[in-house]
């Protein structure tokens, strides 16, 4: 199987790393790469198509960041940075959508992953991303 | 305009009642001229000539007493009537003087003419008294007007649909207090400053300008002279400083009026300075009393504002416990997942998996820790400001009076009393419990009533038994069914008894956690009315004790 990344923009990793490594052995034969940033200034917002095949964003994304996860999806939007429907949105707030729908983003082709992640979920979702 | 033509009328009667011909043709020709003299009148009325309507006026009266006896009390008092109704002339001094004018002239020219009456200077005394009385009460409605044009200005701030801002209303006073004043030329009130005291230090309140310095420290023997004086004028430069002090309850204020002033001498003299100050006590009193109640707002205002602090930080901070708590069930949530998909899994895919599982058992373990004190926090009583949790003796006033406000707002009919109850409130019996649950739990079954009852409802309170019975009575909407499932739900002891009716649910929880809390008695049973119809009752049962000083439960 070809290498896979994945740029994963979350803070609170450590929560959650360990769905992302038991998916990728389950479902990958741990053959997926994950990039992880803690805050939107820690990457380029310069052509991910090259480098990434999919990316989370946590949608809260708090201490520190310059851009939170809505912010982080617009920019994605408005600079044609990846493809909508290869990003996944996880959050544990399910007025996530209203939100969006608020600053007037079109999500439909985006995914929502709602926390708790367990890894056979994340491992079907990335197995039909992917 | 009324008070003006009652006075030419009266003007006409009594020049009739002097004339006193009986002579039908005079009448007439008499009649003619009181018409004319109207209608002159209301002409120069409607064009507002106050001067030519003055000259009118004396042109009648020396027409009707022209040679005649002016030793007679009536030809007298009808020259003085102008007088007498002097105040209705447009209030202003300078016609007034034009007035006694007239009047004098008037009496002289005809006296004069008159050989037979000799002049007499007693004529003037009344003339005299009345131009005192005059400007007396010329002085008197000045100051009414005053008064009420400065509490118009203040009643404006409190009655005005669009809020008037603070140097709106100071603007509306500078214009009162210098049209009152009559200041020197080039003299006016410039500015207006309120500040509150506290020690020697002033700070500012409000001003009708913006000012940058928000406090002053005053001189301490200044001070002391000013609570003293109440008032004290300053001079500073081309500018007078009048400093009022005012305390209204336990609030100290000190108002500072600026004059701007560009002459040598003061702006007013000594004797209006007195009336001026007067008018400033009488402004800065209204005024206080605003600042008064604009205070007291604020402080309720902040209390209110502290009391929601407490709930705010208690919901955010239980709100980002909830965030935490899921994004801590992940580890649990993966330990669950494997044991789930471990069948589906090759040997070696489990084999590696284990190993990632076997780190997470740790990572559960002390997240399950993390989750289990975030639920003591919340759980524990003392860290939420929405507890009510203590209990009281309750007069069973207080428990009639708010079931009777509930149930005449919401219910819109009266609750019934019985003799034993009543008997019962003098002998001051209480009951032990805690009035906001008690309100809760009678405000959740008055809503239940009021989507699930027909029109015939009916509430009581009464005693039996020593215990007090507060009983709810109406038809029932809805299948039978649902009827029993609700009677056999609010019946049940369980202490989280499943609730079987679809309709019923997180109301009816909350009566009966209420109820369990507070140790009331719950009673439910359907009955069937004379139609037929299903009639569902439901007791709330309250011991009842005599009451006992210093009782601490």
């Amino acid at each position: 199987m070809n290498e896979k990344k994945i740029l994963i923009f979350e803070d609170d990793w450590s929560s959650i790393k360990g769905s992302f490594d038991l998916a990728n052995i389950y479902a990958f034969g741990g053959n997926l790469k994950f990039h992880q940033v803690s805050k939107s200034q820690e990457i380029k917002f310069l052509n991910w198509r090259t480098q990434f095949s999919l990316v989370f964003i946590d949608i809260t994304l708090a201490k520190h960041t310059q851009m939170d996860g809505f912010n982080i999806v617009k920019k994605i939007i408005d600079s044609n940075l990846f493809e909508l429907n290869k990003v996944v949105v996880m959050t544990g707030n399910n007025k996530v959508e209203e939100k969006f729908k608020a600053m007037q983003l079109d999500i439909s082709q985006l995914k929502i992953l709602y926390k708790p992640v367990a890894f056979d979920d994340l491992a079907k979702l990335l197995q039909e991303l992917l | 305009m009324i008070q003006s033509f009652i006075f030419r009328i009266l003007l006409a009667i009594v020049s009739i009642l002097l004339i006193g011909d009986t002579n039908i043709c005079n009448i007439v020709v008499y009649s003619i001229i009181i018409l004319v003299y109207l209608l002159v009148f209301g002409i120069l009325r409607s064009k507002e000539k106050e001067i030519p309507r003055l000259i009118w006026d004396f042109v009648f009266i020396n027409l009707v007493v022209f040679q005649s006896d002016f030793s007679t009390p009536l030809v007298y008092f009808f020259v003085l009537m102008p007088l007498i109704n002097a105040t209705n002339y447009t209030g202003k001094n300078d016609y007034f003087y034009l007035l006694i004018l007239f009047t004098v002239t008037t009496i002289g020219f005809n006296t004069f003419i008159d050989e037979k009456t000799e002049y007499q200077y007693t004529l003037i005394v009344p003339i005299f008294i009345l131009t005192i009385m005059y400007f007396v009460s010329s002085y008197r409605y000045n100051r009414w007007k005053f008064d009420n044009e400065l509490t118009s200005k203040i009643d404006e701030f409190f009655l005005s649909p669009k809020k008037l801002k603070a140097h709106q209303i100071y603007d509306g006073l500078i214009e009162q207090l210098n049209r009152y004043a009559r200041f020197s030329k080039g003299s006016q009130i410039v500015q207006i400053k309120a500040y509150r005291l506290k020690s020697d230090v002033i700070w500012l309140v409000n001003a009708s300008t913006f000012i940058w310095e928000r406090c002053e420290k005053l001189d301490h023997f200044f001070l002391s002279e000013l609570k003293k004086k109440k008032c004290l004028w300053k001079k500073k430069i081309n500018l007078e400083l009048i400093y009022y002090y005012i305390q209204k309850e336990d609030i100290e204020y000190v108002f500072i009026c600026i004059i701007k002033n560009n002459s040598l001498s003061s702006p007013l003299s000594a004797v209006s300075r007195r009336h001026f100050n007067s008018a400033l006590n009488l402004t800065f009193n209204k005024l206080s009393l605003l600042l008064n109640t604009e205070y007291r707002l604020h402080q309720r205002r902040d209390e209110k504002f502290r009391e929601i602090k407490d709930y705010v930080i208690y919901v955010n901070k239980a709100t980002r416990m909830m965030h935490f708590i899921r994004n801590k069930m992940t580890p649990i949530s993966n330990l669950i997942a494997f044991h789930k998909s471990e069948k589906n899994m090759t040997a070696e895919i489990k084999l590696r998996m284990q190993r990632e599982v076997s780190k997470l058992y740790r990572r559960a373990d002390y997240d399950l820790r993390e989750i289990l004190s975030y639920a003591d926090y919340l759980l524990d009583d003392s860290n939420n400001p929405y507890a009510e949790t203590e209990i009281r003796e309750v007069d069973i006033h207080q428990l009639f009076i708010i079931l009777s406000d509930l149930v005449e707002q919401y219910l819109e009919i009266a609750v019934e009393l019985d003799a034993e109850l009543m008997e019962s409130m003098d002998n001051e019996k209480v009951v032990h419990t805690n009035l906001i649950q008690y309100k809760i739990l009678i405000l959740d079954w008055i809503e239940n009533m009021r989507k699930y009852s027909g029109d015939n409802r009916y509430v009581s309170m009464s005693m039996v038994n020593e215990n007090l019975i507060i009983h709810f009575e109406n038809t029932f909407i809805g299948e039978p069914e649902e009827l029993q499932a609700l009677i056999k739900n609010l019946n049940s002891r369980a202490k989280d008894a499943v609730l079987e009716g679809k309709n019923f649910g997180h109301g009816i929880y909350i009566i009966k956690s209420i109820a369990n809390a507070f140790d009331i008695g719950i009673k439910a049973e359907r009955k069937i009315t004379e139609c037929g119809s299903n009639l569902f009752c439901i007791d709330f049962k309250l011991c009842t004790y005599e009451r006992k000083e210093n009782l601490d439960i």
